[in-house]
Formats: structure tokens, C-alpha cells, sequence
């Protein structure tokens, strides 16, 4: 670990000193001629999204042992709507929760090596191969005033960092070959001590860990097939399903959803992507201690022709109608009010 | 701003201090002057043609001249050549190389141990794997031709085209982990580890390798030393640089004379992106005073028209989403051009003869099938692929110069091959 220790404290370093440079470039947007000049000075560090601000309780500081933790301390804004409710003032008595996840395939629970008769339009047979996600800036909506209240994470090795955390139905069996074994199902944190009854959370990794070099990262952001080499950037959610056909060729359905558009060389400059592609998922009436957040995977692929290959890499023929239903507008990569895939149980 | 003056800085100081006889001779043709400084000229004149991203080089202060090995690593570099970058968190060791080799040529590499990176990079081949597209280890058919990884240390960025893959220590994620296309199909860092632990050998070459490290046998690892290895993949010594650069007048004939001035000349143009010492007008090195890099259409396809390439490939397009950037792809090195066959980033030519062919005709014509379209009117092309006359005789002086960049000590060098044999 003292490698990765040493690689993430130069990562932090230099993004404190302002060494990864911003570039107030045209964005790729002017003719085909871009040059990025790297204009240092680039303060403040500005994520496309509020990060959770440590707190001071005993329970749940000193997980110095995470990288992630390191970088974004410092770093972190107090801006967006996680800010509103000043949940993680010093003293404030804090509760551990557990949020829990589930996956099913039209109601039926989601499990790699069994096969749905009907999935897509026009519906046919498939068998999972991967369903994994990242979540980050997770919130609980007050009962009483409905202001959100972020979900301070644990740091739980392999599965959550400080701002962010991984779900995993993908066990290695049947048609599932890209991950391990091991699944996780919940993420877990701590907030104020109240009434809540509802969810937010943003499926995607922070913007100031997303183009970071998985190498120097911990878990759940070491590489592997959650990385994403060719955007530089992680799958903020991946999802396949492949035809069952007894001769030919089967028919695939694929969302991989992560940043994109994006300028920038990794580790030297600022990178900026002009589509984001984080979809914020709202459960309202979400009660965390009695519900489970589900993703219905048929739900995603609902008008999807499964018997061709129908892959969306975050671009593609195959994207719009995945981008609608996990809430997400295609053409600027921002959340759109769309989301069916996610519902209440 | 500090670091764009600090840059500055460092140039004069190098200039000052290298043995002026190390830098390629200007003057006498595109092959001697310093490709990112000569490309800023190119860039007024090519005008909505030729894509360019350019940011800054890394931070010089931590990366200075002298400082790319560890106390003791010489680079043993061909005459013209400047030093290669080297990220400072990656110094240059022989025990690192060594390790990079055994590590290149190890097939425990691959998710199903049977692919490893030399499978599509073979040394005989200048580091290509003579295919038309490469093939992953579940047999997956690639749409890309695997590039020549000779002098890879200078490239200013990585694969056919992305502006912002420039490091190898970045870039060799994608063959690992990636999964569209599947190259390695590793699937994790843990899995990577696993693999290697078994083999016996690993235990001393990662401790010589990371000597300060109680367990050295950590992916980061494998990747700086993979780097390591490929940045000495440099192929200087040519019959073309025995002539060019040593003054040997009898290592290339007339016929290889004659095509070097023709390639250097103005009705063909080559020299524009077959620039510098490594023929790519994408070189970054030690001194370089800017991080250019660039991408190019050479009117390969045009299948609607306006410029489009099949749409199973398009180029930079993919990454910057720029329209314009459609069919742009970077300028490989033309060193050992001759034995690098089939050619372009779908390898859709099989001869050099025929890659001259369409250059001559100003782009490609492809007269039926799905992908028909005649490539030099496509409006994205680049303004130096403008077409020329090329008769049988110049046809085969061109062919005899590109012949004599083949580089025989390199495709054969015991340092470079595989250890496990």
C-alpha cells in the first residue's frame, strides 16, 4: 500500500498546487484544430457535484487508511443541495444506516446463471452477464421538511471509499465472467439522528476521483473491468444481458454509463467532460429502514431489441431509450426526471 | 502560467547544454528539425484539415534532463535521438526493463493465460502482428490494426487516435482491462497478482526491480515496469540513419537517395507528417518545449460524401465528438515501415505500394461495396494529401527509401526478445 499511499499523496499534492492545469480551452468546440493551452491556477478544484463533508464524530473519522479519503479532503465543496441541511455539524448525534439494493429481471430476482423468458421488445430470452454500479452523494430526504441529508459513507474495503461506493449483483456464475464472487447489496454510512423518508443518490464516481489513475486508487476504484481505459474514466454503471439462442448468433444488451466528451490529459490537465452522464435516482416515500432500492433490469431494456446487438457505450444508436429510463438526457449527459429502472420495494 | 515559463526555461537550458551533434541536423530536410516546433508552422497551413490537440509537457521541474533513470540507467540511444520522456514517478532501472520483458512476453498476462502482449507485438515485426486487425484472447476480432510499437517512448500520445492517452503507464490499462474490445481480458488487479504470484522467477525480478517495496508484486508495478521495457523499444540505426546521420555514403543505393528527396519534396508532401527524427509529427522527448499532438484524414474513406468513415471506425471523432474531427487518426513512424504490413488503422491496404497509390491519388477511391467513395473529395481531408504525380520509376525510388528504414538490429536484438524462450 505504500506505493499507492505515495502516488495518491502526489496526485492530492498536485492538484493543491494547482499543477493539474485547467484549460480554458474551446473545448474541442472550434473547427478541428484544439489546442488546450494548460492555464494553471485552477482553484478550488470545482466537482460537478457536492461531495460530503467529513465529520467530527468519533464514529466515522479517522478511515485515513483510504486514499480516496486523502484526496478529497481538501478538495471537498460545501456547495449543492448535500449542503443544505448542515447534517454533519460537530456534535449533531449521528445514527449508522444501511441502505439496501436489490435487482430483479420483471420482478423476478436478478441472478447470473438463470435466464428470463421475455426481456425487451420484442421480448426474448436472456441471461444476465453483469450488473454492477457506482453510487456517490447519497441523501436522505428529511420527513419533515424534505431537505436532503447526505449519507456520510463508511470506508468498507473493498466496497466503499469516502465519497463513494459500489453495488455488485455480478457473482461469477453462469454468463457472468467480468468480476468475482462476491456481491454487495447495501451501502452503508452514518447520518443525523432523525426522520427520513426518502433517497437520493447519483450513479457515478466524484468528479475529482473519476480521471485519477485507477492504479493509485483503493478499492472499490482499482482497475478492472469497472475502469473504463479508453474514456479514462470508471463505468459509473454496467449492465449486459446476452440473447439465450440455441444456434447463431445471440443478441446482446449493454449499458455502459460514464462520463464522456471529455478534454484533458489525465494527471496533467483539468479534465472537463461536456457530458457528465450522472443520473440522480429520487425514491420518494423510501423508508430506509423497511425498503430496498431496485433496479429492474427489463425495466431498462423495456424498448430494447435484445435479439441484435444493442450496445450503448454511452454513445450509440442503442442509447436513447437506456438514457431516458435511467434519467438521463442524451444530449447534454445532465438528469432528466425519466427514471424508471430504479423503484421502491 | 509558472509552469508554461518554467518550460521555457528548461528549453534553453537544454540547448544549452547538449552536444549541438545530438540533434538532428536542421536544414537539410523535415526529417532534421524538431517535430513539435516545426509542427506549429504546419498548423497555420493546414488549415480545417488536421486536428490538433496540443497542451503543455509535464511538470519539467520533477522531469529534467538527467533524471529519467534511476543512478546508474544510461540510455543507449541512436545518434539524432533525443532522450525519451520519462514520467518521474516511473525512473528508468535496468531491473525494471528486465522485469518489463519477462513481463511483455508472459502470457500469465491474459485473463485465460494464453494471450501476452507480445502475441500482437512481435519483435520480427517491429512490434506489429502482420494482421489485417488485431485478435483478443477470446478470439475476438479487433477493428484496429495493432500499431508498431518501435520508439513508442516518443510518441506524444497513444493507440491510432485519442488526444489524451499519452502516458504508457495509462495507455497499457486498456489492453489489460478493457472489454470492448477484449485484448487481455484481465478482469482485476487482484486477478493480475494472482496470475504472477505462481511463477517463481517473479520473486527475484520484482525485488530488483522495487527494492524499497516489502511486497513488490502490486499491478502499479507491473505497469511501470511494462513501461520501462517499452521505452526501450527504440529503433535508430537503420540503413537510412547509416547514411543519413553516420555519413556512410554506400548504406543506402541511389534508388533509396532519390526517394528520400522525393518524399521530402512538394508535389508529394509526405515529409509535412513524416516529420523529425521518428517520421510523426506527434514526437514528445525530453526539451520538446510543447506537448503537440495531432490527427490527420487522409481521405482513406468517404462513404456519404461528406467525409464519413465506416461507421465501425471512425477516429478522434469518438473521443472529442468534434465533427470535424471525423476520420482523423495520428501519423505512425515509418520506421520499419517495410515489414509493419497491412497497412492504415483498419489495415484495409496490404502493401506499401498501395498506401503510395492512394496517397498519389490524393485519397482513396473504393468503387462499390458499402464503404464506396472517393476519398480525395472528401471535404475533411487533410490539405497535405493533395495527390501527385508518381510514375513507375519514383514509385519504386519511394519504396526503396521506405525499404531502407527497416532497422534489422532492432527486429533482432536479444535485449528485446523474449526471455522465457
Amino acid at each position: 500500500m505504500s506505493d499507492r499511499s505515495a502516488c495518491t499523496y502526489a496526485l492530492v499534492l498536485g492538484s493543491l498546487l494547482g499543477l493539474a492545469c485547467g484549460g480554458d480551452d474551446g473545448g474541442g468546440q472550434a473547427d478541428t484544430t484544439t489546442t488546450t493551452e494548460g492555464s494553471s491556477g485552477a482553484s478550488g478544484d470545482p466537482t460537478t457535484s457536492p461531495t460530503t463533508t467529513a465529520p467530527t464524530s468519533a464514529e466515522s473519522t479517522g478511515e485515513s487508511s483510504s486514499g480516496v479519503a486523502d484526496t478529497t479532503t481538501g478538495t471537498s465543496t460545501t456547495d449543492g443541495p448535500a449542503d443544505s441541511s448542515s447534517g454533519t455539524d460537530t456534535g449533531e448525534a449521528m445514527q449508522p444506516v444501511s441502505i439496501n439494493f436489490g435487482a430483479t429481471v420483471d420482478g423476478e430476482p436478478f441472478a447470473c446463471g438463470q435466464s428470463y423468458a421475455a426481456v425487451g421488445n420484442p421480448p426474448v430470452e436472456v441471461e444476465p452477464m453483469d450488473l454492477r454500479f457506482f453510487v456517490q452523494d447519497v441523501r436522505l430526504i428529511r420527513a419533515d421538511d424534505g431537505t436532503e441529508v447526505p449519507v456520510v459513507l463508511d470506508v468498507v474495503e473493498p466496497w466503499q471509499a469516502e465519497t463513494v461506493a459500489m453495488v455488485d449483483f455480478e457473482d461469477a456464475t453462469g454468463a457472468c465472467t467480468e468480476g468475482n464472487a462476491e456481491t454487495r447489496t447495501e451501502v452503508t454510512g452514518v447520518v443525523p439522528t432523525g426522520d427520513y423518508d426518502g433517497l437520493v443518490f447519483t450513479l457515478g464516481v466524484p468528479e475529482d476521483l473519476n480521471h485519477a489513475d485507477p492504479l493509485t486508487l483503493p478499492p472499490p476504484l482499482d482497475a478492472g473491468t469497472m475502469t473504463w481505459g479508453w474514456l479514462y474514466g470508471y463505468k459509473f454503471l454496467k449492465v449486459e444481458l446476452r440473447q439465450v439462442v440455441a444456434e447463431g448468433v445471440a443478441g446482446v444488451g449493454l449499458l455502459h454509463l460514464g462520463s464522456n466528451d471529455c478534454t484533458g490529459v489525465p494527471g496533467v490537465d483539468e479534465v472537463e467532460c461536456g457530458l457528465p452522464n450522472r443520473a440522480e435516482i429520487r425514491l420518494e416515500g423510501f423508508d430506509v429502514a423497511a425498503n430496498t432500492a431496485v433496479i429492474d433490469v427489463a425495466a431498462l431494456f423495456g424498448e430494447t431489441d435484445l435479439a441484435v446487438e444493442s450496445m450503448c457505450h454511452s454513445v450509440g444508436d442503442a442509447c436513447p431509450p437506456l438514457f431516458d429510463r435511467v434519467g438521463l438526457d442524451l444530449d447534454t449527459g445532465l438528469p432528466s426526471p425519466t427514471q424508471i429502472v430504479f423503484t421502491v420495494e | 502560467m509558472a509552469r508554461r515559463i518554467a518550460t521555457v526555461a528548461l528549453v534553453v537550458l537544454v540547448g544549452g547544454c547538449h552536444d549541438p551533434g545530438a540533434v538532428p541536423a536542421e536544414g537539410s530536410s523535415g526529417v532534421g528539425s524538431t517535430g513539435t516546433t516545426a509542427a506549429s508552422s504546419d498548423s497555420t497551413s493546414a488549415g480545417s484539415s488536421s486536428g490538433t490537440v496540443a497542451t503543455e509537457g509535464p511538470d519539467p521541474d520533477s522531469s529534467g534532463s538527467g533524471t529519467t533513470g534511476e543512478p546508474g540507467w544510461e540510455w543507449a540511444l541512436p545518434e539524432g535521438f533525443p532522450e525519451p520522456y520519462v514520467p518521474p514517478d516511473n525512473p528508468m532501472s535496468a531491473a525494471k526493463v528486465e522485469l518489463g520483458r519477462h513481463l511483455f512476453y508472459d502470457t500469465r498476462m491474459s485473463g485465460s493465460g494464453t494471450y501476452a502482449c507480445a502475441t500482437c507485438h512481435l519483435q520480427e515485426l517491429a512490434f506489429t502482428d502482420g494482421r489485417v486487425t488485431a485478435v483478443g484472447e477470446t478470439g475476438q476480432i479487433h477493428r484496429r490494426n495493432s500499431m508498431s510499437l518501435a520508439n513508442v517512448a516518443y510518441n506524444a500520445s497513444l493507440t491510432w487516435a485519442h488526444p489524451f492517452l499519452t502516458e504508457l503507464e495509462r495507455q497499457a490499462l486498456v489492453p489489460m482491462f478493457g472489454d470492448n474490445p477484449i485484448e487481455l481480458g484481465l478482469d482485476s488487479e487482484a486477478e493480475l497478482v494472482a496470475n504472477l504470484a505462481v511463477e517463481p522467477l517473479y520473486a527475484d525480478l520484482f525485488a530488483a526491480a522495487f527494492p524499497d517495496e516489502a511486497e513488490p508484486l502490486t499491478a502499479p508495478n507491473v505497469v511501470y515496469a511494462l513501461s520501462a521495457f517499452q521505452r526501450t523499444l527504440i529503433s535508430g540505426r537503420s540503413a537510412f540513419d547509416r547514411w543519413f546521420y553516420d555519413g556512410d555514403d554506400d548504406a543506402v543505393d541511389e534508388a533509396a537517395k532519390r526517394g528520400y528527396q522525393l518524399f521530402n519534396s512538394h508535389p508529394a508532401e509526405c515529409f509535412h507528417c513524416h516529420v523529425n527524427f521518428n517520421f510523426t509529427d506527434t514526437a514528445y522527448y525530453e526539451g520538446a518545449s510543447s506537448w503537440d499532438v495531432r490527427f490527420h484524414n487522409t481521405g482513406l474513406y468517404n462513404v456519404d460524401g461528406e467525409g464519413a468513415y465506416p461507421a465501425i471506425d471512425t477516429g478522434l471523432v469518438e473521443i472529442t465528438m468534434e465533427p470535424g474531427d471525423m476520420g482523423h487518426f495520428r501519423v505512425p513512424t515509418l520506421r520499419n515501415i517495410a515489414v509493419t504490413a497491412p497497412y492504415m488503422h483498419d489495415g484495409s491496404i496490404a502493401t506499401l505500394g498501395e498506401v503510395l497509390d492512394h496517397y498519389a491519388a490524393g485519397g482513396r477511391t473504393i468503387a462499390d461495396g458499402p464503404n464506396a467513395g472517393i476519398g480525395s473529395e472528401s471535404p475533411l481531408r487533410s490539405s497535405f494529401v493533395p495527390g501527385f504525380e508518381l510514375d513507375a520509376q519514383d514509385r519504386a525510388d519511394l519504396l526503396a527509401f521506405l525499404a531502407s528504414l527497416t532497422d534489422d538490429a532492432f527486429l533482432t536484438d536479444p535485449a528485446l526478445a523474449d526471455p522465457w524462450q
